[in-house]
């Protein structure tokens, strides 16, 4: 319980930390997803280095949070393996990531709740946002599952996800296809489906290659 | 009854095992002796279908395992309670009242409520045999399961191995245990380069 305090007040630093001058404390949250700034509502959202930087940082804790649980999992292998097999072992994995993020998307909903008290309107970016923060962290977590899998150190993965998703970022606000990759870009609203879909076929290929990788000899780092 | 026929083991074009014949039989402890690298953990791991052989076979009826192999590894933030529990909830063949048992057994009932990072490496020890034995397996495999324990708690795992001998098979990995001072093997099996150098039927007490 501790530790999910400590992370909902890290993550709602965040969102005070987002300089907003629209007089919409929900487009705090809109910002920070997006590492973007407008001056006033309905202005064309612009790309803000700070913003972009409180954005990889909270992605950061986020991706880190998720990361170790499963980690952690993984180091209990042997015991999970030999009272369930290889199969179910995947399974639990991908549970653990499950239970993380959903704790995750609880502390957004307070905060989300926090800024409608404040704001007493109301943002379509919410229901995209929570949908969008469930698909990518979990593709990130499998994308962390395969890696552990093949038996590569939690440093590599976690360098190259997040490396990935701060590359993907930026490109994201030129190129919107790279917006897949990430939370939220500045066309979300228009490419809201062509994100959800993208982020749910990536899940699908990545859940076939978790069921497929059966070989527990490389997850020992000892395949021949 | 295990039977290993002519099993062998390569890892990186270097062989781990070589043709490795024996049977473990139900009722005996079997310990496993040899320098480091001379294979015996990836015999325990043969044995508990984590790996499978590169050649030969293993001839075994369905059997369940408890194993504490390596360094035990548990979830650091939590429990000892809560890793305990997530263990137990995949077979779901036992409770919270035999996990208390079983922590009481090896005298860490007082610290179930206590969070694995702050547990010393002793009783990271008696926690991963806990969890080896808990649910009361056919087969259990432990590797060094004495490292880091103090005379009381060696002398209280090693009574609780020898009162769970009579209907499984126990395989100990140990590669500096004084069988002279305590003979409780059945068999000791040495292991030298990943060759069987030597079987020894032992009369244990």
């Amino acid at each position: 319980m501790k530790n999910k305090i400590k992370l909902f007040s890290i993550m709602l630093l965040f969102h005070l930390f987002v300089l907003n001058h629209t007089k919409s404390p929900l487009l705090n949250i809109e910002f920070l997803m997006q590492g973007v700034f407008a001056n006033s509502v309905g202005e064309k959202l612009q790309f803000m280095f700070y913003h972009y930087i409180l954005n990889l940082a909270f992605m950061v804790i986020l991706i880190i949070t998720v990361f170790q649980a499963i980690s952690q999992t993984f180091e209990m292998k042997n015991y999970i393996i030999t009272r369930c097999g290889n199969i179910k072992f995947k399974l639990i994995l991908l549970r653990v990531a499950f239970k993380e993020i959903f704790v995750i998307l609880i502390i957004k909903q307070i905060i989300y709740l926090l800024f409608f008290l404040f704001a007493k309107s109301f943002t379509s970016f919410y229901f995209f946002d929570m949908g969008s923060t469930f698909l990518t962290l979990f593709m990130f977590a499998q994308c962390f599952i395969i890696f552990k899998l093949y038996g590569v150190k939690d440093k590599v993965p976690i360098f190259i996800i997040m490396g990935t998703n701060m590359i993907a970022q930026m490109l994201s606000y030129e190129h919107h296809v790279f917006s897949i990759i990430v939370i939220a870009s500045t066309e979300w609203k228009s490419l809201y489906l062509t994100n959800i879909i993208g982020k749910i076929v990536w899940i699908l290929v990545f859940s076939g290659w978790i069921y497929l990788q059966k070989d527990y000899d490389i997850a020992l780092g000892e395949n021949e | 009854m295990i039977k290993l026929n002519a099993v062998t083991k390569k890892l990186k074009g270097k062989i781990i095992l070589d043709d490795v014949s024996t049977t473990f039989e139900k009722g005996k402890i079997y310990l496993l002796r040899g320098h480091n690298g001379s294979g015996k953990t990836m015999l325990l791991r043969l044995l508990c279908d984590l790996i499978t052989p590169t050649s030969g076979t293993i001839d075994k009826p369905e059997y369940t395992y408890g194993v504490m192999i390596e360094t035990p590894n548990f979830l650091l933030h939590e429990t000892a309670r809560q890793n305990l529990k997530f263990l137990a909830s995949i077979q779901k063949k036992i409770g919270m009242k035999e996990i208390e048992k079983s922590l009481e057994e090896v005298n860490l009932l007082s610290e179930i409520d206590t969070k694995v990072k702050i547990f010393s490496l002793g009783m990271k020890q008696r926690l991963g045999f806990c969890q080896a034995v808990m649910e009361d397996p056919d087969i259990l495999l432990l590797d060094e399961p004495f490292n880091a324990l103090d005379d009381e708690h060696f002398d209280l795992i090693l009574k609780r191995i020898l009162g769970m001998k009579k209907d499984k098979i126990i395989v100990i990995a140990a590669h500096g245990f004084d069988v002279e001072k305590y003979p409780v093997f059945d068999q000791v099996i040495t292991l030298n380069n990943g060759k069987v150098t030597q079987i020894e039927e032992q009369m244990c007490n």
